[in-house]
């Protein structure tokens, strides 16, 4: 019986050597009598090679330009890891600071809304260093649990945004009913707060989560969290002091 | 050469620049025409290149030589980047009228022959413009093994991709380029190679 040519998908695999050896053998043997499937490979071959050629020359042509040099990372490179020690001794005191706030929260210090503030503000404080563990670079897959603690804790920070919305509504009518003496107006200033807070709480969640997606690992995201934490403290301390 | 790049590598760790140097210019060139030919922006492909060689160059402690070589490590890092760029971009706007004439157009059956005598220059430009128009994971493959002479192994490496995936995309790559060049082409291609 006559053996059927190779298919062009098995000449394909041929001359791209992604073939097992078994089917190689065969390949070769039916090419030892087919002359018309030699050929066809012959051609095949003569365009892989024609095709390579090509780009070797067009991708040889290429040519960074002369200000990409080594001068322009150098700079980069100087500092070896002080950005990792910052986080983790940021992330001490954190803790600290956290299990202090906590402390204090118990005490019912000021108004009830600055006591109530302060577990919120502890529970920001202990992201700090299960972010700093959970974007190192050593992780592995087998610290699963870690990744999902810090994704936890980065829907927590976006849930406390909600809670400071209510506390920019009431900081804000606390400041215009000073001024003004007047509750109406307070009112209308503290509703409108409250939507450019809701408005600036979708586009911060929205953001922060995207470029911490993008620049995990990165001192960029380890600087935005830093900002984020700061802003939420401040708004969360906000009824303390107004 | 191995030998050489590990020692680069050891005294790098110990801090000396020179070596940091040494590394630098000795795959900056290959890393650049990598991300060149794969993003096809140089501007973008400069920045990609300068911030791949800062992460490698800051986590050397990370590279394992008895897992790949450190081009092969190099270029993962790279390609990685040139991915996050890529997908970083906003798809470009079309007009209405424009999208339509494009349609009209494309897909091109076949990339025609120059006229008369085949000019290898034009043949290489219309052939680099075939893989320019590969989808992302194709045209990487593709230049990665036939540019960079990789191994599927070491493609699979960097396009994290399992080695049969990778065997399969530079062939898929092959198939989809040969079906758009004329059969003139491979005449063309004779005449080259004698």
């Amino acid at each position: 019986m006559k053996k059927p040519h190779l298919t062009p998908q098995e000449i394909n695999a041929h001359i791209h050597n992604t073939t097992t050896d078994a089917d190689r053998e065969r390949m070769d043997q039916h090419l030892r009598h087919c002359s018309l499937c030699r050929a066809q490979l012959q051609a095949e071959q003569t365009l892989k090679a024609g095709i390579t050629n090509a780009i070797q020359r067009q991708v040889e042509t290429i040519q960074p330009s002369q200000s990409m040099n080594f001068e322009a990372i150098v700079e980069k490179l100087e500092p070896r890891s002080p950005q990792l020690s910052l986080q983790h001794k940021f992330s001490g005191v954190s803790i600290i600071a956290g299990i202090l706030l906590l402390a204090l929260s118990f005490m019912r210090i000021g108004d009830n809304i600055s006591s109530d503030s302060l577990p919120f503000l502890a529970y920001a404080c202990f992201t700090l260093p299960i972010y700093t563990v959970s974007t190192s670079r050593n992780i592995n897959t087998k610290q699963i649990g870690i990744i999902l603690l810090s994704i936890l804790l980065c829907l927590g920070i976006a849930l406390l945004g909600l809670y400071e919305i209510y506390l920019i509504q009431l900081v804000s009518y606390r400041l215009t009913y000073f001024f003004s003496n007047d509750h109406w107006i307070s009112a209308a200033v503290s509703s409108f707060s409250l939507m450019l807070a809701a408005c600036g709480w979708v586009i911060a969640v929205i953001g922060n989560l995207d470029f911490q997606i993008a620049h995990r690992s990165d001192k960029n995201a380890w600087r935005l969290l830093r900002a984020t934490l700061l802003v939420e403290g401040v708004i969360l301390l906000l009824p303390l002091i107004i | 050469m191995q030998d050489e790049i590990l020692h680069l590598i050891e005294r790098w760790k110990n801090g000396d620049q020179r070596a940091a140097e040494t590394l630098y210019m000795t795959y900056r060139d290959d890393a650049f025409r990598l991300s060149c030919s794969f993003l096809n922006e140089p501007q973008s492909a400069e920045e990609v290149v300068q911030d791949a060689f800062t992460y490698a160059l800051m986590n050397i402690h990370n590279y394992k030589p008895e897992k790949a070589s450190f081009k092969t490590w190099l270029f993962t890092i790279t390609m990685s980047r040139c991915k996050d760029q890529l997908r970083r971009k906003r798809p470009p706007l079309y007009s209405l009228v424009e999208w339509f004439e494009r349609s009209q157009k494309e897909p091109i059956d076949q990339a025609p022959l120059p006229e008369g005598a085949l000019n290898s220059k034009e043949m290489q430009t219309m052939l680099w413009e075939l893989v320019q128009r590969l989808s992302p994971k194709l045209r990487e493959a593709l230049i990665l093994r036939y540019w960079g002479e990789f191994t599927y192994q070491e493609i699979s490496e960097i396009a994290h991709c399992p080695l049969t995936t990778a065997q399969s995309r530079v062939r898929l790559a092959y198939d989809k380029l040969r079906k758009q060049l004329h059969p003139g082409w491979l005449e063309g291609f004779q005449k080259e190679l004698l």
